[in-house]
């Protein structure tokens, strides 16, 4: 085999795919409006993420199951791709900032609460 | 040399999966599920080595024994797999028919794992707000491609001596 690794050109095509990528990172992440309330996920009885309501996302929380996602979206928030055996957590649904009862997921020792409001 | 060809193919299915549980069991995924796909070296090797078909073959055993493995068969996590290997694998054999380099081929068909995986998620949760995590997703099989890329490029200099006549 003589083919080299890689071509130049090949390289400029991936150069542009990661750029588009990065821009496109850089633009989700982008801060939109702030909602002044804070939710905060602990695993394990430790503060792993906080996120504002108001900003769509989805946050991958690792969990003593396999961990779980956690979707953002209208200033609502569910767990989605849960890693558990009994589902108890995605089956709590959409929440909002007024809701007082935290999604727990037990089999991964996740809670998400609502925490600090402005 | 039939037989020698059918034991390449059994050594490189055998080696998919062993990647494969080695990866989930030691390494794991990264932020946004991201993976490095080792056993992705294995395709690309066997695609060059042995053939398109073969490749196929090896791909399909990979997914179908390595969630047999850990009890996973028909779980979401085997269409998840699925869905990134068939799409993979369709970027592999265009590829093959260009003149792309090893590198490049494995960027893009980590890309196309990846876009696969996303497409099953979004489709199995009816989550299409998942494609948010595309870019981030993109950049992880950039890295990861030129990475098994680079280790399959490697390994396939070294076996060259091993090729079949005919
Ligand atoms: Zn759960």
């Amino acid at each position: 085999m003589t083919q080299p690794w890689i071509r130049k050109r090949e390289i400029v095509l991936i150069a542009v795919l990661a750029a588009a990528a990065l821009t496109a990172a850089i633009f989700f992440a982008l801060p939109k409006q702030h909602s002044g309330v804070t939710v905060r996920i602990e695993q394990a009885g430790k503060l792993v993420q906080t996120f504002d309501p108001a900003v769509d996302a989805v946050y991958h929380i690792e969990g003593s199951c396999g961990g779980l996602d956690v979707e953002v979206k209208n200033g609502q928030w569910h767990v989605i791709n849960e890693q558990c055996p009994n589902h108890i957590c995605a089956e709590m649904g959409w929440r909002t900032a007024e809701d007082v009862i935290p999604v727990t997921c037990m089999p991964n020792e996740i809670v998400i609460y609502v925490g600090e409001r402005e | 040399m039939k037989t020698k060809r059918f034991v390449y193919l059994a050594l490189l299915a055998a080696m998919a999966i062993a990647l494969n549980l080695f990866e989930s069991a030691f390494i794991g995924s990264f932020a946004y599920g991201i993976r490095i796909g080792l056993a992705n070296i294995i395709a690309l090797i066997t695609m060059r080595f042995l053939g398109v078909r073969e490749m196929l073959a090896v791909n399909a055993l990979r997914v179908i024994i390595g969630n047999l493995l850990r009890g996973l068969l028909f779980a979401p996590s085997f269409f998840i797999g699925a869905g990134g290997v068939i799409l993979s694998s369709l970027v592999l054999v265009i590829l093959n028919r260009t003149a792309s380099t090893v590198v490049f081929t494995s960027v893009l068909s980590s890309l196309a794992h990846s876009a696969g995986q996303l497409l099953v998620v979004i489709l199995l949760y009816h989550q299409p707000g998942m494609a948010v995590l595309l870019p981030y997703l993109m950049l992880g099989s950039i890295g990861a491609g030129i990475l098994t890329g680079v280790t399959a490029a490697l390994a396939l200099k070294r076996i060259e001596p091993l090729r079949l006549n005919g």
